[in-house]
């Protein structure tokens, strides 16, 4: 007989095995089977296609906001992208544009540019974020 | 009734086969009872909180990652539904400084108690339990009745490996000293 000063006690366990659990009613297991067959086993849905191009939808933009940036910018190694120049040359514009119409709004085209940054900056961290929370559950469905 | 193990049931339900459900029900109603019964002390709200556990641990079956024994993972669903009705976080497992007696040994309460009969060993340790505060006895019945590790109950209680050791540990003190009064006229020394 396995005695112990812990918690380990043949005896004991052997003992108060006679005490048997309590028990719920005879009709117990119906009551349950009867809930079971309200609320059966359902396998989840195959989405449609067009939802999981709702959710690749901040990718795009993200790439989207990526490309324009890394086309329209000075760094070196861009330049052998073909078409980079005409591309900075269709966009570029469009930046003046934009710029042209914040100035009045800010009144510095530095301020514009400052606060330009930031909000892609932020919204670029976002597109990080989501691309990594929730990647597994985009590409699992993809694979579905 | 011998029960086979917990997976073999759990494929044939995730295959369409729910009433191979009704076995696991059968197996495990006992002791999902009586975990909620210990701690909401009412048997008409237990065997609710019974009938919830299993309804939620179906429609969960999915989920079910097998990362842990079906049965913890089911008694944990009714541990957090028991607790949920009382509105408590968790149970507080208060410990009580309990005056130990030194006049016995363990070895001569046992002889005593192999003297008796097997419907006075059952009244005895019946009594004994009764004792014992609701939170004791879940533990008891966790570990003793349900043969359950140490591992297991933490991860159905809440409380850490250690806690759950020296809680066992006070019990088991508890119980003998519980079992020595009940039991005094029988206790011979050495």
């Amino acid at each position: 007989m396995k005695k112990g000063n812990d918690y380990t006690d043949d005896f004991l366990k052997k003992l108060i095995q006679k005490s048997a659990l309590e028990s719920p009613s005879e009709d117990f297991i119906q009551k349950v089977m009867a809930d079971i067959e309200l609320h059966p086993l359902v396998s989840p849905e195959k989405k449609p296609f067009f939802l999981y191009l709702k959710r690749l939808l901040p990718w795009g933009l993200l790439v989207f906001i990526l490309v324009i940036v890394l086309v329209t910018s000075d760094i070196p190694f861009m330049n052998f992208i073909p078409g980079k120049e005409s591309l900075s040359n269709l966009f570029i514009p469009y930046y003046h544009i934009l710029i042209k119409g914040m100035t009045s709004l800010f009144g510095t085209a530095k301020i514009i540019f400052l606060v330009f940054s930031v909000i892609l900056s932020i919204v670029f961290l976002m597109g990080i974020d989501f691309m990594v929370n929730k990647k597994k559950s985009v590409f699992g469905h993809l694979l579905m | 009734m011998k029960y086979q193990e917990d997976r073999i049931y759990l494929e044939r339900v995730l295959q369409g086969d729910s009433s191979a459900y009704a076995a696991l029900v059968e197996k495990h109603k006992n002791m999902v009872f009586s975990i909620a019964l210990k701690i909401l002390n009412n048997r008409e709200d237990a065997e609710e909180i019974a009938q919830d556990t299993f309804l939620k641990a179906y429609q969960s079956l999915r989920s079910f990652e097998n990362k842990s024994k079906f049965s913890t993972w089911l008694y944990r669903i009714a541990y957090n539904n028991a607790i949920s009705k009382t509105r408590k976080k968790k149970l507080d497992f208060i410990s009580i400084d309990h005056q130990i007696l030194s006049n016995y040994t363990e070895d001569s309460i046992s002889r005593g108690v192999d003297l008796m009969d097997e419907n006075d060993q059952k009244l005895l340790i019946d009594k004994a339990l009764q004792k014992l505060s609701p939170d004791d006895n879940l533990l008891i019945a966790l570990f003793y009745k349900g043969e359950n590790s140490i591992e297991d109950i933490s991860h159905i209680t809440g409380l850490s490996v250690s806690n759950v050791k020296v809680r066992l540990h006070r019990i088991r003190k508890k119980l003998y000293d519980e079992i020595s009064k009940l039991t005094a006229p029988r206790v011979t020394n050495g």
